[in-house]
């Protein structure tokens, strides 16, 4: 059993993959990606990076989804880079004034790619199926909030009514994620949706012609199309005759394949390979801060030690943010300073700047301050004997491995100053039971998003873990309660607006949570691929870009 | 398997030769090289420039050079330090992993090979089935049910080592009952337990030490494996299998984080598996 040449054998292969395991994986990846796509001829050949746990967007929940099937998919409305709303396959709407009625006047003369006609009962045959029981959506109900029920007025108008007023709702129908498959699909396929492929039928720019799971999907140009909305930079048909996009997970394989010319462009460049890939022939990196809520630190302030504000405000005084960021990221990204990112509208503009300084000497003293005086064995403040300690669960699979070398840095910089930062790893199951009991003091994530009122889901007393919410901070804070009742209530846009601004600096002023950076995304592209361009959700938009 | 069963036919072999592994320079160097490993993991103070857990951010991505001799990793931390540290760590887990495996197969095997046909029959079925399994598979299953961390990952490569060491344990076990002098023993009413201490124990313990200094080898590769995955130690602490894992995504732009751990452990597990090696040929010769 143990003979001469399993012992040489598994020692030295292991180990080789112990060093360059990350290479061998990528070169594994890369051939099984079939070069399928011939170069130029007005094909794109885009290297994604997560393939979508659904290709129906009414149920999926990976944000790619959206992403990729814009081109196939449409929505009501179109939101522009600075998040004002603009008509699209909606030629206008109003608004009842107790916000509880959206009565959509609907653009006359588009069709499906099957031909059949876009009109009021496509809208409520999408939105019924989005809100189905059967659709188990995991994004797309969410965005339509408080969702009553559809009314077909006449072909060309439609109401949707709420049972309450949701002031986001405008918003979200812009998003692919609540864009209009064909009536008849919905009829005919609705369980084979989420395999996509040609049976995702919609009214975009381009047809989805075949997916092949973990490797590619292609889209193929629709000629007749001619309904392109005001934010797009031209209108007809599209500048491409087809998409082949390959699905390469590894960053590795992704940044290998563009510079290797198998893929045009590629997505989620990693920060450790952008000053690389931009001194390479030709290639241009075309990025956009990822709108929304950056990488951030949850202290629970329900519990002790951070039920203390002082306690809060030294942490966020101990960590060197800035130093952090630029060690794993390489100078590519930006500290962030407020709860939602400076790119998300809505965001508070003076969050752009520094709203605290990075200094030990205040950490000392406020924790000083606090009561946290005595020292122990090992250097940690101590309090009645008590160690100042703190415990941050995570998931290690969702985690990356950049946010986690993060956390690593915030633990060395808490013991500078005393505090001990426990990483508790956890699997996923374990860290819910945590979360839910409020049982940890520390927790970290990002949420991406385009509209502030994803702060109500991540501050309101009532959207608490365990409730169906991500309140992190265990925030029960009934002034900041009280506006986003109110934003959610309002249809005056510049009211709304400076209800989350208040939100956001009382987050800051009371030190709730503190984010860590602003994510990017980075999409690199050769020289003969132009007009890529991100739209407001950070997202490749397809129909403007060209192949020379 | 054969070749350590010959190891009992010829009981008095293990002894004759001692001194001969010293002899040679081949032979010599592994041990050297192990002797100042040991030297590390007990001193580690003594060896490392920096505290291994401090990070300079200022200092991040180093390359190798006088301040930092193996340069330092994204958030400034030395790894040469780190390595120096992150030795003990390695090594525990492997050597408690190895005596987790070693008794577990011991007694599993002891039990089976000295018990009735049916004990015998129904404990080697279990063990065969395990053996089915890749030793790395069945860690990351034990993995799984207890978690992760530094000792969760030694009692998962140590369990998954059990079943080898049993196999041989029983066979040796058998063998010896048959032999002549505990037949003997038998007769002269020695009891049965007595007979499994005084005579099978002492003559499986041969080949079983070959076989632990073989498998620490793979013990450590297991171990580090399972730190890359992240399943290992928990920050700050860190074994050379973290650190591997910790410099992966900066093999184009920073190599030394990740292959100097890579490094430490090939040649760590080269030398145990030479000193495994020549203890085994020396024995069967």
């Amino acid at each position: 059993m143990y003979t001469r040449r399993r012992f040489l054998r598994f020692p030295v292969t292991l180990t080789a993959a112990a060093v360059i395991g990350p290479a061998v994986l990528t070169a594994c990846s890369d051939s099984s990606a079939p070069p399928s796509a011939k170069s130029g001829g007005g094909t794109l050949r885009y290297g994604a990076a997560v393939e979508p746990d659904s290709w129906d967007p009414h149920a999926a929940s990976t944000a790619v989804t959206g992403r990729l099937l814009r081109p196939v998919l449409e929505s009501l409305v179109a939101v522009a880079a600075d998040g004002t709303v603009k008509p699209w396959l909606a030629d206008s709407w109003t608004v009842s004034p107790d916000g509880l009625t959206y009565t959509f006047t609907l653009r006359a003369g588009v069709t499906f790619s099957d031909g059949t006609p876009f009109d009021a009962a496509a809208v409520k045959a999408n939105f019924d199926h989005v809100t189905a029981a059967k659709t188990a959506s995991k994004r797309a109900a969410g965005l339509l909030g408080p969702y009553k029920e559809t009314e077909v007025v006449d072909p060309r108008t439609v109401a949707v009514h709420l049972t309450a007023p949701h002031s986001s709702f405008l918003g979200s129908v812009g998003s692919t994620f609540l864009g209009f498959h064909s009536p008849v699909a919905l009829r005919d396929h609705a369980g084979d949706l989420s395999s996509g492929g040609a049976f995702v039928v919609g009214t975009g720019p381009f047809t989805f012609e075949s997916v092949t799971p973990g490797q590619q999907a292609v889209f193929k140009r629709r000629s007749d199309y001619n309904w392109a909305p005001p934010t797009a930079t031209h209108q007809g048909q599209a500048k491409l005759e087809s998409i082949v996009v390959l699905l390469l997970k590894e960053d590795a394989s992704r940044v290998g394949a563009l510079t290797s010319g198998q893929v045009d462009a590629a997505e989620l460049i990693p920060a450790n390979r952008l000053a690389g890939l931009r001194g390479q022939n030709g290639v241009q990196v075309v990025r956009k801060a990822v709108p929304g809520v950056p990488y951030t630190y949850y202290l629970n302030t329900a519990r002790a030690p951070f039920d203390d504000p002082r306690a809060r405000q030294a942490v966020r005084h101990a960590i060197d943010f800035a130093g952090i960021v630029k060690g794993i990221f390489q100078g590519e990204y930006e500290q962030a300073w407020g709860p939602l990112a400076p790119s998300t509208p809505g965001a508070e503009p003076s969050f752009a700047k520094p709203a605290w300084e990075y200094s030990k000497e205040k950490a000392e003293k406020l924790l000083d301050e606090a009561g946290w005086t005595g020292r122990d064995g090992e250097g940690y403040r101590t309090k009645d004997g008590k160690r100042l300690t703190a415990e941050q669960p995570y998931v290690q699979t969702f985690v990356s491995a950049q946010n986690h070398t993060f956390d690593v840095g915030v633990q060395d910089a808490l013991k500078q100053v005393g505090i001990e930062l426990k990483l508790v790893p956890l699997d996923s199951a374990g860290s819910i039971g945590r979360t839910g009991k409020g049982d940890y003091d520390v927790f970290a994530f990002a949420w991406q998003g385009s509209d502030p009122s994803l702060l109500g889901n991540l501050y309101h007393s009532k959207s608490q873990f365990g409730g169906g919410g991500a309140n992190g901070s265990r925030v029960k804070d009934a002034e900041i309660d009280g506006w986003l009742d109110q934003a959610e209530a309002t249809v005056d846009a510049a009211q709304r607006a400076e209800l989350y601004r208040k939100v956001q600096r009382k987050i800051v002023d009371q030190a709730y949570s503190f984010p860590a950076y602003i994510a990017t995304m980075d999409v690199a592209r050769h020289g003969k691929v132009n007009g890529l361009l991100l739209d407001v959700d950070a997202n490749t938009d397809f129909y403007g870009i060209g192949v020379a | 398997m054969s070749t350590v069963t010959a190891l009992l036919d010829r009981p008095a072999a293990a002894g004759a030769r001692r001194g001969a592994l010293l002899r040679s320079p081949a032979r010599l160097a592994p041990l050297v090289l192990l002797a100042a490993v040991a030297l590390v993991l007990v001193f580690p103070g003594v060896f490392a420039t920096h505290a291994p857990e401090a990070t300079d951010v200022a200092a991040a991505l180093r390359p190798p050079g006088a301040e930092h001799w193996l340069g330092t990793d994204q958030l400034g931390r030395d790894v040469w330090s780190r390595l120096v540290h992150g030795t003990r760590l390695s090594l525990l887990i492997a050597v408690g992993a190895t005596v987790i495996g070693v008794g577990g197969g011991a007694l599993l095997g002891l039990v089976a090979g000295c018990g009735g046909r049916q004990v015998d029959f129904a404990l080697m079925r279990v063990v065969d089935v395990l053996l089915g399994f890749p030793e790395l598979l069945l860690a990351l299953v034990v993995v799984a049910l207890l978690g992760g961390g530094t000792v969760n990952v030694a009692i998962a490569i140590g369990v998954a080592g059990v079943p080898h060491y049993a196999r041989l344990v029983r066979g040796q076990a058998r063998l010896v009952l048959r032999s002549e002098y505990v037949e003997a023993a038998r007769v002269l009413g020695v009891p049965a337990w007595r007979s499994v201490l005084r005579h099978v124990l002492p003559n499986v313990g041969g080949p079983l030490v070959v076989l632990a200094s073989i498998g620490l080898g793979s013990a450590i590769i297991s171990g580090s494996g399972l730190s890359v995955l992240g399943l290992g130690p928990v920050p700050p602490d860190a074994d050379w299998g973290s650190m591997v894992a910790d410099g992966k995504d900066f093999l184009q732009t920073a190599w030394w984080i990740s292959i100097s751990p890579g490094l430490a452990v090939s040649v760590v597990v080269v030398c145990t598996t030479l000193i495994g090696r020549s203890l085994q040929s020396r024995a069967v010769r």
